[in-house]
């Protein structure tokens, strides 16, 4: 029961008791009175009557005269004359009872009247005993009338009372319902703060309710900013601010076999020529800058293409992992990139005129890490020995997966001819029971040959395709959720849930489908969220309620602010392979992995770690508090 | 009550309250006029007649058994009073006892002066002729040997106490009820 009722019947029965006991006293105290006043009557006319008895003649004649003439001139009951030895001599009686008065009142508050007595005498002698008892029906009516009163008093003041209630509650109610919602948010994670109501008493709780929320969000951004610092810290060059040689290989790893990476693409490796020599002839200093410059221009360049990651892998060597760059485009990107460079000489940041040699690979998925970085060596130290400043080197066949497609009738096309289907690839909990299975869209060609995400979502994005075939992977999901029981997660892009018209499409689909709703998580790109936090809120209310889940994949992929996550709500973080590659041997990122799944915890969400290669990685994981994993070791656990 | 009377009227009234509380003591184990003798001899000769307006300061004020005793004297209804309470006391059935007003005629039956007076009357059977105690006459006389008194009204407490009636302002309207409630006050009730 809600404290505002429980006022209410509080009130509503201290007004009835209090009423009802002002009531039964007054009702009490005014039959008293009655009874005394009626007492009075009777005894004063029974000494009147019996003092004039006693100086007439004592025949039965008179006294019976006397008797009646008292009985009808006043409000008697009864008149009673009794001999000396209690013989009735005369009586006069008349009990009838008051009209328009209920029996029950009657019963309820009954009235005795006391007999009047007193002595007749006949000279010395005794004559007899008047009895003389008054009406009570005067007293029973002006008894009822006043009840009657009492109670139109008694309603009016209720009412009245009531209204005045009414008016406070509304007063005080606002403020406490401000406050329930506000601790509602809390318990839902959403720090919010309110006004200051004018109730001194609630004003206190209040003040205290948004300290604490403002605490609590100091403490967040403490803990936000703590993560920052130690990503930094473990993955990134200190000079360049790129990030280092260990996340690389971790998203070189994903990019080599993950899914939603393209299938194929190029792994750019650049030395800086004579690194050494700048050092010595300009000085520590000079070469820090110049290659801070470096940084920076490789860094404006490959701006635009988010799947790129740019880093600085030791002293003189920059990496550039480009998924999607074909084999044929990557040396004229990186004569462009070279050309470029050769500015800071224009500038005179180096007295270097040949900066630097590129060694590229081209990879496709499937391609083992070693063999990749093996052959972006050999490019490179063949472009130094030719002194060639790109050299690319390639598998025969890597060509073959790139043809050139119109995306846009083949993506239609697939639509309509219902030529997608869906992989899955498992999520596992702590006692390797299957958490759910990520579902990755596919697309059969034409001619039976399979494309992943990776190869076509780019173009789908390009040509404003996501909403619809997000749509299509949810349709997909859902079939398949009928046949197992498992739940399944599926990655939606940023772009579809800021598009009102398909969350609409997407809700219709979800109360289609109640039963398997229950079983969806929905996950989100961290990089392509951080814009949309809105969006991502909006779309958290109008899905929660069919039972699905919501988070975050690749969390910490992207450098840059952690997002606020406790106004979110979310259901659970996958923590970006980036950092889990070779967690094991990797204190900085562990404290990292440490930092997150406290952050996490704090705010009620799952955390789960992506692109686990190895038992002993996901020890450490384990260890760390990660409540989940996926990646080749998670398959690999599941089919053995 | 003899802390009562010691309050209001210091030690001197003592012996006679002493004399009043033996007396009465003794005359439970007598016959009814063995208890009306020695009752009516002990107020005739322990109290004097005198005037309310004198003693009290009022018109006529009823005192009770144990105020008399405290002043020593009282008029005519006082004697009476005293004396109906002490027989009560002494075991005599109320239903035989009144309290008369009679019309007196000072100075024997042909007297034409006349004067309102009170005595206590005692009935052997409710048919019977009263035995009359008087403060003017000390012996008990039956009625008939009283010529100088004419009855008007009798009372006794029947008709005036209801049991379980409650106080209130109104009964002090009442002359007897007033001196009913002064006698519960200081502690006398027989």
């Amino acid at each position: 029961m809600s404290l505002l009722r429980q006022l209410w019947i509080m009130v509503i029965t201290i007004t009835l008791l209090a009423f009802a006991g002002s009531f039964a006293v007054s009702m009490l105290t005014a039959r008293n009175y009655l009874e005394q006043q009626l007492y009075v009557q009777s005894a004063d006319n029974a000494a009147a009557l019996a003092l004039s008895m006693s100086q007439q003649s004592k025949d039965d004649a008179t006294a019976q005269l006397m008797v009646t003439a008292l009985f009808d001139s006043g409000h008697f009951e009864l008149v009673r004359y009794t001999d000396v030895a209690g013989r009735v001599v005369v009586e006069r009686a008349n009990h009838a009872m008051p009209e328009g008065v209920p029996v029950w009142f009657m019963r309820l508050f009954p009235i005795h009247v006391g007999a009047g007595q007193a002595e007749v005498s006949d000279g010395w002698h005794q004559a007899g005993r008047v009895t003389v008892l008054a009406h009570s029906r005067y007293a029973y009516l002006s008894l009822w009338a006043g009840a009657f009163r009492l109670l139109i008093w008694i309603l009016a003041a209720g009412l009245l009372a009531g209204i005045v209630m009414q008016l406070l509650f509304r007063w005080v109610r606002r403020p406490i319902v401000q406050m329930v919602d506000q601790a509602e948010a809390i318990s839902e994670r959403r720090f919010i703060t309110i006004t200051e109501p004018r109730v001194i008493e609630l004003r206190q709780v209040v003040r205290a309710m948004n300290t604490m929320v403002a605490r609590v969000k100091t403490m967040f951004a403490e803990q936000a900013a703590r993560i920052e610092a130690l990503r930094s810290e473990a993955n990134r060059d200190p000079l360049t601010q790129l990030a280092n040689r260990n996340f690389f290989m971790g998203r070189l790893a994903q990019a080599l076999e993950n899914e939603e990476f393209a299938p194929s693409g190029c792994l750019l490796l650049l030395r800086i020529r004579d690194l050494a020599g700048i050092n010595r002839r300009l000085g520590r200093e000079r070469a820090d800058q110049f290659l801070q410059f470096v940084a920076g221009k490789l860094a404006s360049l490959s701006a635009d293409r988010h799947d790129w990651l740019l880093a600085r892998l030791n002293g003189a060597d920059f990496g550039l992992l480009a998924p999607g760059l074909s084999a044929d485009e990557a040396p004229a990107f990186a004569r462009e990139l070279l050309e470029n460079l050769a500015e800071l000489r224009r500038i005179e940041i180096t007295d270097e005129s040949d900066l630097g040699t590129f060694g590229i690979a081209a990879y496709r998925h499937g391609d083992a890490l070693s063999t990749v970085l093996t052959r972006a060596d050999q490019a490179l130290a063949q472009a130094e020995e030719t002194s060639n400043a790109v050299v690319l080197l390639s598998d025969s066949d890597t060509q073959a997966t790139l043809v050139a497609h119109d995306w846009h009738t083949l993506l239609t096309g697939a639509l309509t001819g219902e030529d997608f289907l869906v992989a899955s690839f498992p999520v596992l909990d702590r006692n390797d029971r299957l958490l759910h299975r990520e579902l990755m869209l596919r697309l059969c060609q034409p001619d039976g040959r399979l494309l992943t995400a990776g190869a076509f979502m780019p173009h789908a994005s390009r040509l404003g395709l996501m909403p619809v075939l997000d749509l299509e992977t949810v349709r997909l999901g859902l079939v398949e959720l009928g046949r197992v029981s498992y739940p399944l997660a599926i990655n939606l892009s940023s772009t579809s849930i800021a598009d009102s018209g398909f969350v609409d499409r997407l809700v219709s689909l979800l109360r289609q489908h109640r039963d398997q709703a229950g079983r969806l998580w929905f996950e989100v790109n961290e990089f392509g969220f951080r814009d949309e936090l809105r969006a991502l809120a909006a779309f958290g209310e109008r899905v929660r309620p069919y039972g699905c889940k919501i988070g975050i994949e690749h969390f910490g992929r992207h450098f840059g602010s952690i997002p606020q996550l406790y106004d979110l709500q979310l259901d659970y973080l996958k923590i970006d392979g980036s950092f889990i590659q070779g967690i094991d041997e990797h204190p900085g990122n562990q404290q990292l992995i440490k930092a997150i799944v406290g952050i996490a915890e704090g705010n009620d969400m799952l955390t789960i770690a992506e692109g686990v290669h190895d038992d002993g990685e996901w020890l450490v994981l384990a260890e760390l508090g990660v409540q989940g994993w996926t990646g080749p070791a998670a398959t690999g656990r599941l089919q053995g | 009550m003899e802390q009562t009377l010691k309050t209001r009227f210091g030690q001197k009234p003592l012996q006679v309250f002493q004399a009043w509380r033996q007396t009465v003591a003794g005359a439970r184990g007598l016959s009814d006029s063995a208890r009306m003798e020695a009752i009516n001899n002990f107020f005739n000769r322990n109290m004097a007649f005198v005037d309310d307006q004198i003693l009290w300061g009022e018109v006529d004020y009823w005192a009770t058994p144990l105020e008399s005793i405290g002043k020593g004297g009282g008029d005519c209804e006082d004697f009476a009073i005293a004396k109906y309470f002490s027989l009560l006391e002494a075991g005599v059935d109320n239903a035989k006892l009144r309290l008369t007003y009679v019309k007196a005629r000072i100075g024997g039956p042909e007297s034409s002066v006349t004067q309102a007076h009170m005595v206590l009357t005692y009935y052997a059977t409710p048919q019977a002729e009263p035995l009359v105690l008087d403060n003017l006459i000390g012996e008990i006389r039956p009625a008939s040997r009283r010529p100088d008194l004419i009855p008007v009204f009798s009372f006794n407490r029947d008709g005036v106490y209801v049991p379980g009636a409650t106080t209130a302002s109104v009964d002090r309207l009442s002359r007897w009820k007033n001196l009913l409630q002064r006698m519960q006050q200081q502690g006398y009730y027989p």
